[in-house]
């Protein structure tokens, strides 16, 4: 029997929330699943961002390797393993994707790249560049950038150990050191960074990511570039996930490049329901591009993504828009004209391709997106070809002038609307009005295909893919330019063409990472290109018998080492990208970072009935900058404003934005279902009583036990129908402790007696928020005095944590 | 028992006077009946009184048991609201929300540590230039010698009854006060005054979860009996902007009713013993400063007792301390008039 892991490649998502399954959110398992549901929440009720959890499973496959169906945990045991790390401080700086030059077959790149030199990669050097090797300085032989990798070891869980959390540091202490020399020599310690937590749920694995955390070794150091950070860390993490299943005698261990999977961590999505324009999917499947007979399908999801950029971004909302040119269609009557392949329909389908931006960049007037940079020598406003879709920068930015600096859909893409345009497809036989009805329709076909248990491990992958956004690479969101180059993969194929009959959606494929096998990972885990590292190394990396070649084999923290450091840097600044025109206005990331959005609060004002239609309509179209707090500093006065205000603020503020979910609009005129950002500070219900202080660590000087803090409140209602917690933030989050002994009393009677000592053990456990719900029972709705003490029990020291009593 | 100045009462009056002789170098003892009414009240003190605190080197213990208010706001029969910031006050541009309780229990710890539970005072043996207290416990009977007694007793006056000295009423002003759980309703300051048909009322803050609103009538209003019930207060409250938006919507809170009238003995000093705090001069509260003023006279009190134990003439205590104090209370009467005039009250 053959076992693998699915889905093979999955993400998790930041968040300030819990680890615990009942409080996240999961990546999706179909694609398209999610898009429509008006009930989902992404804050807790504590208004904490709730992380994004991924579930792998384990699937029976055939001796061909695809998936049967998920394996009988019951018949088994499974031990799950999982080794990540963040390997962003080791790498290199990030200028512009340095596979711009290479020569390579890819027909995910135009080989204008290479040919014409439109845009082309620029060399970087090392982040942290000052931490050298010892070699370099004394005599000595230590890599001291080794430390600059958060790598902590493997953790498991199983049935019989259910939670494990990954618990990093950075700088990381070179192997068989308690401590950092980097940090040593910046007069600090290491800083504990974790990278997540993993939990064994009923024979599945949850990877829950890390908590959003980023700083500076040296708290002056500001974030002052949009990629490059030196001195600064993040939880962002990436590596492999294995399982060691026992089923009677047998052992299988799921730990090599075709059985194991991979997982990454990404920020935060801020618009879960809203389809990047180009996938990932749509990347990998583009590497080769296999013949196949178009349907309406392999063409529709792209209009569908654009379309619904509307809801995240102006210059997809206002007119010219893709949205205007179909909400036309749709006026006409002729939205079924879309998917007929008729020559009464081909002047529709010959105007609505030329919209879209060729791939393969063989012209070069367009508007410029100008530099900042003085050496710009380009004409502003010589570009006057008109601007196609869609209206997002690319990969050549840093090059103004070059069509590169636009994006294009993906060649595979173009391709099918190439074939759409000719009518080379078969119709869709259906009577749908509209773009949402036709989204619904394919929604049901991967719904449907998912309850095939054959396909529904290959759905896992390809719903992880879709979310990720396929470009354009300055560096990226969650993953970036490696992941289009065949070299990434150890399997890249198509197993069903189509999803369901006669829906192809770019089939089902078999997309296993090319990781490195233990030995192997032994060897090139910390290798780099030394203090630079340029196109050619990348060129010369692609050969497979060249020294470089190791670049592609997977090691954890590879995936996003790419990335920008800190993560929040590059999601607060990719925003709108200024022309010298008004309108459209080019932005990055759009659905997962959004731009211009429809407010909660607007959607609260548009149901007021006393308003007249008219006013509906502009309450409607009014959309706000998404960063409207942390691009002006803070919600106040604005004299802070700023690119700079905005990377450094979004630091702190990343776990407060608007998400943008899907909600019921309940108003006539506009669309039934809407999309509106939802800021954490709309979660209110909740009141906070300071109850003790913050005891700092002091020798104890009377005898135990003893008192050393005592604190009384007065006439505190305790509501009724509400959760009490005792924690250390006034949200309700942070751990607690008192070194030793916490004592809570409510009108003199003494109803919880907390000891983080373990009998005296010498070493004081902060436990998470304390639930006393079930000891406030019976003063609810009543004013109660409530006294604290914090209580030296074994001698030694006495410290103690803050406490609040959070009602929620 | 001998010591230089007997207290009796261990409020905050009391409590205090003992901390500013200790400064001064007196010794005391306190004498203190038990019992006391511990409700949380959340009394503030304005922006001028800290100087004050800060000459008697108090502010700190003040401010460690306090949270700090900005202001207060009314709607003093009138449509408007007006907004009293202590942003432009100097030096302190704030105010002080006592924690009661725990501000007596950090000043008894710089007070005299002679302190008493008594029941009873059996004997009072006032001699030229000496007193002999004599009081009862449970298990005691103790004979104190002193060279001043203070009724320290609040609007008790025990001592002042004691000696068969009358107090005199200037009005007849009486408080509920009822604690409720805050609503969705947010003060700005914390701390809202407001007038209704038959008289006035106040909502403040006390801590994150808990309010007080209290309301004062006149003991001789018509209505004066059905402000005894929580539930009749919606409708006492109904033409009201503020309070009767601070009332949860649901729930039966439990009404306190206490005096509040202004009053003052006919005299606050003799021979060999002087009234302080409340015992002194009790203020209608719509002076809001019943601490700043306790404050005041102990600061005063001690000063006099000072000089009175270094000459023991009698005399100074009228001419310093009671003088004083009587021309504040007359001032004050005054303005409350004018504030009254300025409410018409329907009755």
């Amino acid at each position: 029997m053959k076992l693998r892991i699915y889905p093979s490649i999955g993400i998790a998502r930041l968040g300030n929330g819990p680890a615990k399954k009942d409080d996240v959110v999961f990546t999706p398992e179909i694609p398209w699943e999610n898009l429509y549901n008006e009930n989902l929440e992404f804050y807790t009720k504590d208004g904490a961002l709730k992380k994004q959890a991924q579930r792998f499973y384990i699937y029976e496959c055939d001796k061909n390797g695809v998936p049967t169906k998920k394996l009988d945990i019951n018949s088994c045991k499974v031990e799950w393993t999982v080794e990540v790390a963040n390997k962003k401080p080791f790498w290199y700086d990030f200028n512009n994707s340095l596979d711009l030059s290479l020569k390579t077959k890819n027909q995910n790149l135009s080989p204008n790249f290479y040919k014409n030199e439109i845009a082309p990669g620029i060399s970087t050097s090392r982040r942290n560049p000052n931490v050298l090797n010892q070699t370099l300085i004394n005599s000595g032989d230590i890599n001291y950038r080794k430390e600059l990798v958060n790598s902590p070891k493997a953790v498991s869980v199983s049935d019989s150990n259910k939670n494990q959390i990954i618990g990093g540091q950075f700088p990381f202490p070179l192997e068989n050191e308690t401590d950092s020399k980097i940090a040593s020599a910046m007069k600090t310690t290491s800083k504990d960074v974790n990278l997540g937590a993993i939990e064994y749920d009923e024979g599945t694995l949850i990877f829950y990511p890390g908590d959003g955390v980023s700083a500076a070794l040296n708290p002056s150091d500001l974030n002052t570039d949009f990629a490059d950070n030196s001195n600064w860390y993040d939880d962002i993490c990436d590596g492999r996930v294995t399982a060691r299943v026992t089923i009677g005698d047998t052992i299988y261990e799921l730990n090599n490049a075709e059985s194991a999977a991979w997982i990454a961590t990404a920020p935060p999505d801020y618009a879960p329901q809203i389809q990047p324009l180009a996938t990932m999917y749509d990347l990998v499947s583009g590497i080769h591009i296999d013949s196949h007979e178009a349907d309406f399908s392999s063409i529709f999801p792209v209009f569908y993504r654009l379309y619904r950029m509307q809801w995240v971004n102006l210059s997809d909302f206002l007119s010219p828009s893709f949205r205007e040119t179909i909400d036309q269609i749709i006026e006409k009557g002729e939205f079924k004209l879309l998917f007929n392949n008729s020559e009464e329909a081909k002047p529709l389908r010959e105007k609505i391709f030329n919209l879209f931006r060729d791939p393969l960049y063989n012209y070069n007037n367009e508007p410029i997106i100008p530099s900042k940079s003085v050496t710009d020598i380009t004409n502003i406003g010589s570009g006057n070809e008109e601007i196609k879709y869609p209206f997002y920068p690319g990969d050549g930015i840093n090059y103004p002038g070059s069509p590169a600096q636009w994006f294009a859909i993906p060649p595979i893409l173009y391709d099918e609307l190439k074939k759409w345009r000719d009518g080379n497809f078969k119709p869709l036989e259906k009577d749908f009005k509209n773009m949402q009805d036709t989204g619904e329709y394919y929604r049901k076909q991967y719904l449907e295909a998912a309850k095939d248990p054959s396909k529904s491990a290959l759905l896992m992958t390809k719903a992880v893919l879709e979310t990720l956004y396929g470009g354009g690479f300055h560096p990226g969101v969650e993953l970036t330019w490696p992941m289009r180059h065949k070299e990434m993969y150890k399997e890249n194929t198509l197993v069903y063409p189509e999803v369901t009959h006669n829906n192809c959606l770019f089939g089902l494929r078999e997309i296993r990472i090319n990781t490195a096998s233990k030995k192997e990972q032994s060897q090139i885990f910390y290798n780099d290109f030394g203090f630079q590292m340029d196109s050619d190394d990348v060129n010369d990396s692609i050969k497979p018998d060249n020294s470089k070649h190791w670049l592609w084999k997977t090691t954890p923290g590879d995936l996003t080492k790419w990335m920008g450091i800190p993560w929040q840097s590059d999601a607060g600044s990719c925003q709108k990208v200024f022309l010298d025109s008004q309108y459209p206005i080019p932005a990055w990331w759009a659905a997962n970072l959004p731009v211009d959005v429809l407010t909660e609060e607007s959607l609260v004002a548009m149901r007021n009935t006393k308003l007249t239609p008219n006013t509906v309509e502009y309450l409607y179209a009014n959309r706000s900058p998404w960063l409207m707090t942390t691009d002006t500093g803070y919600v106040g006065y604005h004299a802070e404003g700023g690119y700079l205000n905005g990377l450094i603020n979004m630091v702190y503020k990343w776990k407060n934005i608007g998400v943008v979910a899907a909600r019921k609009a309940n108003v006539d005129g506009v669309p039934k279902t809407v999309y509106v950002a939802a800021e954490s500070k709309n979660v209110k219900n909740k009141t906070a009583v300071f109850l003790g202080k913050a005891y700092p660590n002091k020798k104890v000087t009377l005898p135990p036990p003893n008192i050393f803090y005592s604190n009384t409140k007065e006439m505190v209602w305790i509501p009724s129908g509400k959760d009490a917690y005792l924690s250390s933030n006034p949200d309700g989050t942070g751990d607690v402790f008192v070194d030793d002994v916490l004592e809570l009393q409510i009108n003199g009677k003494s109803i919880l007696n907390v000891d983080f000592s373990d009998g005296c053990s010498g070493k004081i456990t902060p436990t998470s928020p304390i639930e006393i719900s079930p000891f406030l029972e019976k003063y609810s709705n009543s004013f109660v005095n409530i006294e604290i003490n914090y209580i030296d029990k074994c001698g030694g020291a006495e410290s103690s944590s803050k406490f609040y009593l959070v009602f929620k | 028992m001998k010591t230089d100045v007997l207290i009796i009462g261990k409020g905050i009056s009391g409590i205090l006077l003992s901390v500013l002789l200790k400064q001064k170098g007196i010794n005391s003892i306190l004498l203190d009946r038990g019992h006391k009414n511990t409700s949380p009240l959340s009394e503030t003190i304005p922006p001028s009184t800290l100087t004050l605190l800060n000459q008697l080197d108090l502010l700190t213990v003040f401010e460690e048991t306090s949270s700090k208010t900005y202001g207060y706001q009314s709607k003093w029969n009138s449509v408007k609201i007006l907004d009293q910031g202590f942003f432009n006050y100097n030096p302190y541009k704030y105010g002080l929300k006592l924690n009661k309780q725990l501000l007596l229990k950090q000043l008894e710890k710089t007070a005299s540590n002679n302190s008493i539970t008594y029941d009873l005072i059996k004997e009072i043996d006032k001699k030229k230039e000496t007193t002999f207290v004599t009081i009862e416990n449970k298990t005691k009977t103790y004979e104190i010698e002193s060279k001043i007694i203070i009724d320290a007793t609040g609007r008790k006056r025990a001592l002042l009854k004691q000696l068969g000295i009358p107090s005199i009423d200037y009005d007849d002003t009486f408080a509920f006060i009822c604690y409720i759980p805050k609503n969705e309703m947010h003060l700005k300051y914390g701390f809202f005054t407001e007038t209704f048909n038959n008289g006035w009322g106040t909502v403040s803050d006390l801590n994150e979860t808990t309010r007080i609103i209290t309301l004062y009538i006149s003991k001789s209003n018509t209505n004066f009996n059905l402000f005894k019930a929580y539930k009749n207060w919606n409708k006492i409250l109904s033409n009201t902007q503020i309070l009767k938006n601070c009332l949860p919507n649901e729930g039966i809170f439990k009404v306190i009713g206490k005096k509040a009238n202004s009053s003052k003995p006919l005299h606050i000093v003799g021979d060999n013993w002087l009234a302080i705090g409340d015992a002194a001069m009790a203020f209608d509260p719509i002076s809001s400063h019943g601490i700043s003023n306790t404050i005041f006279c102990c600061n005063k009190a001690s000063i006099v007792i000072k000089k009175y134990i270094e000459n023991k003439n009698s005399a100074i205590l009228k001419e310093n301390y009671e003088d004083v104090l009587f021309t504040i209370f007359k001032e004050y009467i005054k303005q409350k008039e004018k504030l009254y005039t300025q409410k018409v009250i329907t009755i």
